[in-house]
């Protein structure tokens, strides 16, 4: 990406260049949530893709009032491109249905081993907290559930939710790493 | 921005210019809602305890579950939920198992019909405080370690500088905590307790659990997550019969490869 294209594209963010920064970053991360919700492998470097398509059109003359808009716009066809991709290639999709329907399912087993270790180097309250908030409670009784568990801990259900999800992601990331290596 | 909505969207229940409406929704906020992820949390386990009606069960499979990213989300949650079944059902197994001797409840019944009023309240108050106490340390309790690494040190009294000879452990994944033996020596006095002290390289001092003593060896119990690479120190404290606490001069070291 040539720098001069990429000032001008900061620069329609926000002629101050510091305030430009931060749109950046926001954009950059609002893209990456998008991504993540339409449930792309790779958000961060589809974001990248979105701001480089963007960075050139604009370098190309392309009239753009509202880059983060236009970002999005770019953003959405990249998600429709790919979909197409996927759907060609989809034919492992019924397979992965049927078998996570079969405990010893080989990805979810092969998952299970590696997340015990994880799970482990939780401390010891951390561990408590996901064993209890995640227990098999249906319906209405895990609301309830929730708004005890929450009430004990002295929060609100929301930033036990928050709290719960930051847990499950540090194991996704550990194990995302442990696959890695192993 | 609903919950139901945001499921609503994630299984395209929404009409098209609803689903774009949505997505815009999103873009404008000042950051990417968060909402959405705890949300998207819950469906999933939803899903996969078998809680969504046939047609959204129907629904996310053919609408959600359509990237490989998305599978992978799923997979991950269907790995932690069985492990957290499993930690749960043994845990209930042990309570179960705590519950069968039936004469403890005809005990309690025929106690408590034989009482007065005041004496039947501050009965109740106290089986609320135990039973809150019980709950608190079931819930927050640190996990009890099951498989171990071992090691066996004797005390030296030179200082870590001075290349004190340390006992060596490596710590593989699936060991849970370290155990190590602290050979008392010759002609350390009786005590009533003892309590150790582990000193890492940054010189930061923790407590550590003591599983036994006898006469000859002090055992404790180190969890594997608090061990780092790096050579660690463990001062013996002993309590006398007195209450009095003296240091057992001299100190054990080891080394974490």
């Amino acid at each position: 990406m040539n720098p001069e294209d990429f000032a001008r594209f900061l620069k329609l963010l926000s002629p101050d260049t510091e305030e430009a920064g931060r749109l950046y970053v926001r954009l950059q991360k609002k893209l990456v949530g998008f991504f993540s919700l339409k449930g792309v492998s790779d958000p961060g470097d589809a974001a990248a893709d979105t701001i480089d398509r963007a960075v050139l059109r604009i370098a190309a003359g392309a009239d753009v009032p509202d880059v983060e808009r236009y970002c999005f716009g770019i953003a959405r066809n990249i998600v429709k491109e790919r979909s197409r991709i996927l759907q060609r290639e989809n034919s492992a999709f019924h397979k992965f249905i049927e078998d996570l329907s079969n405990s010893s399912a080989g990805q979810v087993e092969r998952i299970y081993n590696i997340l015990k270790p994880c799970f482990e180097q939780l401390d010891g309250e951390e561990q408590q907290l996901l064993l209890t908030y995640c227990h098999e409670i249906q319906g209405r009784a895990r609301t309830e559930h929730r708004r005890q568990l929450a009430e004990t801990m002295e929060m609100t259900v929301q930033t036990l939710r928050v709290r719960v999800t930051r847990l499950r992601n540090r194991l996704t990331e550990c194990v995302q790493k442990r696959s890695n290596t192993v | 921005m609903t919950d139901e909505r945001i499921i609503a969207y994630l299984l395209e229940e929404l009409p098209e210019d609803d689903q774009e409406r949505f997505e815009d929704e999103c873009f404008v906020q000042e950051s990417w809602p968060t909402q959405i992820n705890l949300v998207e949390e819950d469906l999933i386990d939803a899903y996969l305890r078998d809680e969504l009606t046939q047609e959204r069960r129907q629904r996310f499979e053919q609408n959600y579950l359509t990237t490989q990213a998305r599978q992978e989300r799923v997979s991950m949650a269907a790995a932690l939920l069985r492990h957290i079944d499993e930690c749960n059902a043994a845990s209930k197994a042990a309570i179960t198992l705590s519950q069968t001797e039936p004469t403890w409840a005809d005990r309690f019944r025929a106690f408590w019909s034989s009482q007065n009023r005041t004496l039947q309240a501050a009965a109740a108050i106290a089986v609320v405080v135990i039973i809150s106490g019980a709950l608190w340390l079931f819930v927050f309790r640190a996990p009890v370690p099951r498989t171990f690494a071992t090691l066996t040190l004797t005390i030296s009294n030179n200082d870590r500088a001075e290349g004190a000879q340390a006992g060596t452990v490596k710590l593989l994944p699936d060991v849970e905590a370290l155990k190590v033996s602290l050979t008392l020596p010759q002609q350390s006095p009786p005590a009533a307790g003892y309590r150790v002290e582990l000193e890492n390289d940054d010189r930061e001092i923790k407590s550590a659990e003591i599983a036994g003593s006898d006469a000859q060896s002090v055992q404790v119990i180190i969890p594997a997550r608090q061990l780092a690479r790096g050579q660690y120190v463990l001062k013996l404290y002993a309590t006398k019969t007195d209450g009095a606490e003296q240091r057992i001069n001299g100190s054990y070291f080891f080394i974490v490869e």
